[in-house]
C-alpha cells in the first residue's frame, strides 16, 4: 500500500467519508435555501435531492462496512414492527420514486414482529429500492411477510429481471475485491453483509435473488431470522 | 398520507440553526402542529421546560455554545422537567459512534439522523404517539409516583395481549417491579421475554435483579454476556463495575469503566466514578484523565461538582505537580463563585499544600477559612467531613476536629468500614483513646435504644417504642440502624393493628432517607414490599 498501512488507509477513508457526509448535509441545506429563492425550479430541486440522497446512502454503506471491518461491530438487535420499518423506508423513497416517474407500492402483514437492527435493515432496504429504480419501468413494490421462520422483506420491480448467469450467483462475497469482478456492486454486497449479521440460534439472515416478482421483473428478498 | 395529528400538542424545538428550525416547524404544520415553542440553545430550551410541560421535544444534539443535546436531556431528566409520558427525540447530524452513543446515554425515546423529510419525522412521531397513548395510564401513574397503581394498569394492559405492545409492556412491568422492590416478579418478567428471544436489555435487566438480590456472580455473568453481544449497551458497563466494586475487585471495575469511557466519553457520572476508582487503586494517570474530563464536561452539566476539581488537584499533588494543583484550585474558584462547599474544598486543599510546602502563614489562613466555612454547609457529604477532620487534625486544630469526629461517630457508629477510615486519621495516643471511648459509648447507646424499643414493641407499647426511636433519630440524624428499625416497627404495627395514613407517610420518609444514606437496596426492598402491600392491598398479587 506504499506509504500508509492498510489500517491507516482505512482510518483515512473513514474520516474522509465523515467529512463528505457533513458536506453533503451542507449541500442539502443550500438546496433548501436556493429553492426558497427560486420556487419555480421545484423539479430540479427534487432531482438534486434525489442525487444527494443517493450519495448519502452510498456513504452510509461505506461507513457501516468500514465499522464492520474495523471494530468487531455488532448489530443492535431489538424488537421492531416490520410495518414501521417499511413506513420509514417509504418516507424516504416515495418522493424519489415519483421524481423518476415510478410508483412505489407496499404491503405488510399487521403486527409482524421483526428482531433486527432497524437502522441497518432500513439502510439495506433503501439500497435495494435505489437499485430497483435503475431497472424498473413503472412499478416497484416493497413488502414484508413471514416465511419459514424468517421475516422476508421483498423488493421487486417490473424491469427485465436478472440475467440467467446472476441468478445462481449469491453476492456473498467474503473478499471485497470480488466486487471488481462481479456485477452486483457495492450495494448488494452491503445488503448481503447486513443480512448475515442477523442471527437467531442456528439461522442466519440472507439475501435471495430471483425473477419471481409478481410485477414481472427481479425480486430481492432480505431474510431476517 | 399524513395520518397523525399534532393538534393540541405542545411541541418544543431546540435547534441552533434557524433555517433548520423553520424547516422542522413547517414539517410539523403539515400535521396541524401549531403550539410550537422554539429555542435556539439549550439554556432557552431548559427555561421553556421549566415553564411548561411539553408533549414533544425535538432536540438537536449539537447546539453550538453551551450544553449539547445529551447534557440537556440529562438535566431535564434529573430535574424531572420531562415526564415519562412526553416524547423526546434527539436529532443528530453525524452518526459517528461516539455521538450516537452519547446521544443514547440518557435514553431519548427515539433519535433521527439528518437529513430527514416531513414524512420521516411525522412517521416517527405517529409511531411514538400511538405507543404513548396505549400506555398513557401507566405512565401518568408513574409520573405521579403511584407505582402500585401503575402496576395495576400495566397488568390490565398485559392481559389484552397486544402483539405489538406486549414486549415493551413486560419491560415496563419488570422495571416497575424493581422500583417497588418486588424482585421475583421482575426476574420472572425478564425471563418471559428471554424465553421468546435473546434481547440484550432483558438480559441486562436480569443482571440488575441479581445484583439487587446480592447474587453478584450471576449478575456479573449476565452483564458480561450483554457486553459481549451488545458492546454499545453502556449501562451494562456501569453495572458490571458496581458488581466488581462490591465483590472487592476494584482493578476489574476500573478496567471495565475505562473500556466504557473509551467508547462513550461524554457521560460525566461514569468519568467521576472512574476517577474515584482509579485514584483509590493508585492508577493516578487514569484518575487524572477521568477527573480532567469530568471537570470539562461539568462546565455544562447538571452533575458539575466541586469534588471533581478538588479530587483532580489532590491527584496532581500526589504526582508532585503542585503548580498544576494550584491552577485547578484557581479554576475551581472561577467555576464556583459564592459556593461554600467549593470554598471549603479549596481551603482544605490549600491547607494541605501549604503545610507540605512549609508555609505556616498561608496554611494558617487556609485553616481559618475551614473554620469559617464548615458551619455554612448543611448536609455535607461523608467524604468531605472525613477530609475536614483529617486536615484539621494534621494541622493541630484538634478541638474542632474532635467535635466533628463526635458527629461522624454518632451518624456512622454502625459502619465498621467507615470507623476504620476514621481511625486511620489519628495516631496520637490521647486523641485515639478519647475517640475509642466515644465509639464504645455510642455503640452501647445504640444497642440499648434498639433493645429497649424492641422490648417495648413486644410488650405492646408501640407508641412508647416509636417515641423513643423518634428521639434517637433527632439525636443521631444520620444513623441508619435506628431509621430501619423505626420503619420495621411501623410496618409490623400496621400489619397487626391496621393501616394509618400518618404512619404510612412516616415509613415512606424512612425509606427515602435510608436510600439517600446508602442503605443496601436489598434491606430496603424487604420493607418496600411490605409497604406496598399495606398501601395498596388490592394489588398485592
Amino acid at each position: 500500500m506504499g506509504l500508509v498501512s492498510t489500517a491507516e488507509f482505512h482510518a483515512v477513508l473513514a474520516s474522509a467519508v465523515h467529512e463528505l457526509k457533513n458536506s453533503l448535509s451542507n449541500v442539502n441545506r443550500l438546496i433548501q435555501d436556493l429553492s426558497e429563492l427560486y420556487p419555480e425550479s421545484n423539479q430540479e430541486k427534487l432531482l438534486l435531492e434525489c442525487e444527494t440522497n443517493r450519495m448519502n446512502n452510498y456513504l452510509s454503506q461505506l461507513l457501516v462496512l468500514y465499522k464492520i471491518e474495523a471494530d468487531a461491530f455488532k448489530p443492535r438487535i431489538d424488537e421492531h414492527i416490520a410495518e414501521d420499518i417499511i413506513l420509514d423506508v417509504l418516507a424516504v423513497q416515495e418522493a424519489l420514486c415519483s421524481v423518476n416517474k415510478l410508483t412505489l407500492h407496499s404491503s405488510c402483514e399487521e403486527n409482524l414482529l421483526c428482531y433486527c437492527d432497524n437502522d441497518l435493515v432500513t439502510n439495506a432496504l433503501n439500497t435495494l429500492i435505489q437499485n430497483a429504480q435503475r431497472y424498473a419501468i413503472a412499478h416497484i413494490k416493497i413488502s414484508a411477510s413471514l416465511q419459514d421462520g424468517y421475516i422476508a422483506f421483498c423488493v421487486e420491480d417490473d424491469g427485465p429481471g436478472l440475467p440467467e448467469k446472476l441468478l445462481h450467483h449469491q453476492p456473498l462475497v467474503k473478499n471485497p475485491t470480488d466486487l471488481k469482478n462481479n456485477n452486483f456492486g457495492l450495494g448488494l454486497y452491503f445488503v448481503s453483509t447486513i443480512a448475515q449479521m442477523h442471527k437467531n440460534s442456528t439461522k442466519t439472515g440472507q439475501l435471495q435473488m430471483d425473477n419471481l416478482s409478481e410485477l414481472g421483473g427481479a425480486r430481492f428478498s432480505l431474510l431476517i431470522p | 398520507m399524513i395520518k397523525v395529528s399534532l393538534k393540541q400538542l405542545k411541541i418544543l424545538i431546540i435547534e441552533d440553526n434557524s433555517v433548520m428550525r423553520t424547516n422542522i416547524k413547517e414539517m410539523l404544520y403539515l400535521a396541524q402542529g401549531k403550539d410550537i415553542t422554539e429555542a435556539r440553545n439549550a439554556e432557552i430550551g431548559i427555561t421553556a421546560m421549566e415553564q411548561q410541560v411539553f408533549d414533544i421535544v425535538l432536540c438537536d444534539y449539537n447546539l453550538g455554545m453551551g450544553k449539547n443535546g445529551q447534557q440537556l436531556l440529562e438535566e431535564a431528566k434529573y430535574r424531572k422537567l420531562l415526564p415519562c409520558s412526553s416524547i423526546f427525540i434527539m436529532v443528530t447530524a453525524q452518526n459517528t459512534q461516539e455521538i450516537v452513543l452519547g446521544a443514547m446515554e440518557n435514553k431519548p425515546d427515539d433519535y433521527i439522523t439528518k437529513p430527514f423529510n416531513a414524512q420521516q419525522l411525522l412517521g416517527r412521531l405517529e409511531k411514538l404517539l400511538v405507543r404513548k397513548n396505549y400506555v398513557m395510564n401507566v405512565e401518568k401513574a408513574m409520573d405521579a409516583g403511584k407505582y402500585n397503581l401503575a402496576i395495576q394498569y400495566c397488568d390490565q394492559l398485559l392481559e389484552q395481549n397486544h402483539p405489538a405492545m406486549h414486549t415493551q409492556l413486560l419491560k415496563t412491568r419488570a422495571e416497575l417491579a424493581i422500583l417497588v422492590g418486588d424482585l421475583d416478579t421482575a426476574e420472572q418478567k425478564y425471563q418471559q421475554i428471554l424465553q421468546h428471544r435473546e434481547l440484550s436489555w432483558a438480559r441486562h435487566g436480569l443482571g440488575v435483579v441479581a445484583f439487587s438480590k446480592n447474587q453478584f456472580e450471576r449478575a456479573i455473568e449476565a452483564f458480561q454476556q450483554v457486553i459481549a453481544e451488545s458492546p454499545t449497551l453502556m449501562e451494562s458497563y456501569d453495572w458490571l463495575a458496581r458488581c466488581y466494586e462490591v465483590t472487592q475487585q476494584p482493578e476489574l471495575a476500573q478496567e471495565i469503566l475505562n473500556t466504557a469511557v473509551a467508547l462513550s466519553p461524554q457521560a460525566i457520572l461514569r468519568q467521576q466514578k472512574l476517577g474515584a476508582l482509579a485514584d483509590k487503586s493508585g492508577n493516578l494517570e487514569v484518575a487524572k484523565k477521568a477527573y480532567r474530563t469530568a471537570v470539562d464536561l461539568g462546565k455544562f452539566s447538571v452533575h458539575k461538582s466541586s469534588n471533581d476539581f478538588s479530587s483532580l488537584a489532590k491527584i496532581y499533588n500526589k504526582t508532585n505537580e503542585s503548580k498544576h494543583a494550584m491552577k485547578i484550585l484557581a479554576e475551581m474558584r472561577t467555576a464556583f463563585q459564592q459556593d461554600p462547599e467549593a470554598e471549603l474544598r479549596c481551603a482544605l486543599m490549600e491547607a494541605q499544600l501549604y503545610t507540605e510546602q512549609k508555609n505556616p502563614a498561608l496554611a494558617a489562613e487556609a485553616i481559618g477559612k475551614i473554620h469559617k466555612q464548615h458551619a455554612n454547609i448543611k448536609l455535607m457529604p461523608k467524604d468531605l467531613r472525613l477530609d475536614i477532620v483529617r486536615v484539621l487534625y494534621n494541622a493541630g486544630s484538634t478541638k474542632l476536629a474532635y467535635q466533628l469526629i463526635s458527629e461522624l461517630i454518632n451518624d456512622n457508629v454502625d459502619d465498621d468500614h467507615f470507623l476504620n477510615e476514621l481511625r486511620s486519621i489519628y495516631q496520637d495516643g490521647k486523641f485515639h483513646d478519647q475517640a475509642e471511648l466515644l465509639i464504645q459509648h455510642t455503640k452501647q447507646e445504640l444497642i440499648d435504644i434498639n433493645n429497649k424499643a424492641v422490648l417495648l414493641f413486644r410488650q405492646g407499647q408501640v407508641e412508647l417504642a416509636l417515641n423513643m426511636l423518634s428521639e434517637s433519630i433527632n439525636k443521631m440524624p444520620g444513623n441508619r440502624t435506628i431509621l430501619m428499625n423505626m420503619a420495621i416497627i411501623l410496618v409490623q404495627d400496621m400489619k397487626a393493628n391496621g393501616v394509618n395514613e400518618k404512619k404510612l407517610a412516616k415509613v415512606q420518609e424512612c425509606i427515602t432517607k435510608a436510600q439517600s444514606l446508602g442503605v443496601a437496596p436489598n434491606k430496603i426492598n424487604q420493607i418496600q414490599v411490605e409497604f406496598a402491600k399495606l398501601s395498596h392491598p388490592q394489588s398485592s398479587h
